[in-house]
């Protein structure tokens, strides 16, 4: 019942999230490192008193929208995800956040920056390498934090060496942008029940519409002129002392249909940030592209953690 | 004090959605009525009595939606002291602890 009301909950925050944190409704849901479907309090005793092992090398992982981290379970052993497999594998301690998808990646963003800035402190070992891993959603939230961390000199920053993106739709999500045009579309008919049906798919959350064009950054950026991720000015780019690896999956191998349909949410040119193009922003050594995989299994599947641990195992991409 | 917390969200949830949702019913209503009376109304002989039946139900219209309002604030407000009623303030919250690391700290259930 707990975790079927925690996924239900999850969605109603992707749905009107921003509404519901706006109202100050107790249905919104606080950020927080979830272990075992509780919140973890940052303080030093309490995390002592829950981690048995705790590793000097901690992965942080952060779900899509409209999800829990229930997300990165496998379906057939629902006790494993990549960061159980890493903690067993590797020797990474997983920590698992949960946020309000449905406020703007802005919000969520800066504050998956405090927090881990609070898990810096309340740790119980001093944090060697801090690796962030963003599903979809997460992934821009990773960015955005990032982005936050540098513009305070947060201190946690300096330990991400690598991070992950997997699904994330870093140029925006072409189905957020087709929703918006069909509800213009119905608005501007001069119907009473057309606007009532653009109303209503009007309601969805801040966190969604950020998701058409990926808006990760706020009014108070220095180049706020730059509205959208696939303007090749964006004052976003991927941070330049990480190494980020992005992760995408296709419906199918077919070229044609994989580029065009990418993992039946996210294009591939939005996963893995165009590059095919002459302008690619990353080595494609750092990308991987697996066929076959819809958006959902992206989240938990062999595959993708066997790429993931491949990265993670590679000891000389530590320190690059 | 999490559940009650949760209740009161639910609770607060509906109410905005009927408040909203009458209020967006209430537009297309209008709308929608408003079409014949706007042709009636272009008909000589009959424009000036379709004026006086129109503000009437416009009148109609305002008071049904606005009692539908008033009713769900009056029942959301009736719900909410009844939940303050069961809600036991000493207990801990565990969603508010583990957002402020100020908070009295044990472990997760």
């Amino acid at each position: 019942m707990g975790k079927k009301l925690d996924e239900a909950l999850a969605v109603l925050n992707g749905l009107v999230g921003d509404h519901l944190a706006r109202t100050g409704n107790g249905l919104a849901t606080e950020m927080a490192f979830y272990r075992a479907g509780a919140a973890l309090k940052l303080k030093r005793d309490a995390l002592q008193r829950v981690m048995t092992n705790p590793q000097a090398r901690v992965i942080v992982l952060v779900h899509g929208v409209m999800c829990t981290e229930a997300i990165w379970s496998f379906p057939d052993q629902p006790e494993q995800d990549y960061g159980s497999l890493l903690e067993r594998d590797l020797g990474f301690t997983p920590l698992y956040v949960r946020y309000n998808s449905g406020a703007s990646i802005v919000e969520n963003g800066a504050h998956l920056a405090r927090l881990l800035e609070g898990l810096l402190s309340a740790y119980p070992v001093p944090i060697e390498e801090l690796v962030l891993a963003g599903y979809s959603m997460g992934g821009l939230l990773v960015r955005r934090a990032c982005r936050v961390a540098e513009l305070e000199q947060l201190s946690w920053l300096k330990l991400v060496k690598r991070a992950f993106y997997v699904g994330t739709p870093h140029l925006g999500a072409p189905a957020e942008r087709m929703g918006r045009a069909v509800s213009a579309l119905l608005r501007a008919i001069d119907d009473p029940y057309t606007r009532l049906i653009s109303e209503l798919s009007d309601l969805r959350s801040q966190g969604i519409r950020d998701l058409g064009e990926a808006h990760l950054h706020d009014e108070s950026d220095e180049a706020r002129l730059v509205r959208s991720l696939r303007e090749p000015q964006h004052p976003l780019p991927l941070l330049p002392s990480i190494k980020h690896h992005l992760i995408a999956g296709t419906l199918t191998a077919h070229d044609a249909i994989a580029w065009l349909l990418g993992d039946s949410l996210v294009p591939l040119t939005s996963a893995t940030w165009r590059t095919r193009e002459p302008n690619a922003v990353l080595p494609i050594e750092q990308i991987k592209v697996l066929n076959g995989l819809n958006h959902i299994v992206l989240a938990h599947h062999d595959d993708v953690y066997a790429q993931l641990r491949s990265w993670l195992d590679d000891q000389q991409e530590i320190g690059t | 004090m999490k559940d009650v917390k949760r209740w009161k969200g639910l609770r607060a949830l509906i109410g905005d959605a009927v408040e909203h949702g009458a209020s967006a019913i209430e537009r297309v209503h209008v709308a929608t009525a408003s079409r014949p009376f706007t042709v009636m109304e272009q008909i000589p002989g009959i424009a000036e009595p379709v004026k006086g039946i129109r503000a009437v139900h416009d009148i109609i219209v305002t008071n049904t939606y606005g009692a539908v309002r008033l009713v769900n604030r009056a029942v959301g407000q009736a719900l909410d002291a009844a939940l303050d009623a069961v809600d036991d303030p000493t207990a801990p919250d565990e969603s508010e602890a583990a957002s402020d690391p100020d908070k009295s700290s044990t472990d997760p259930a």
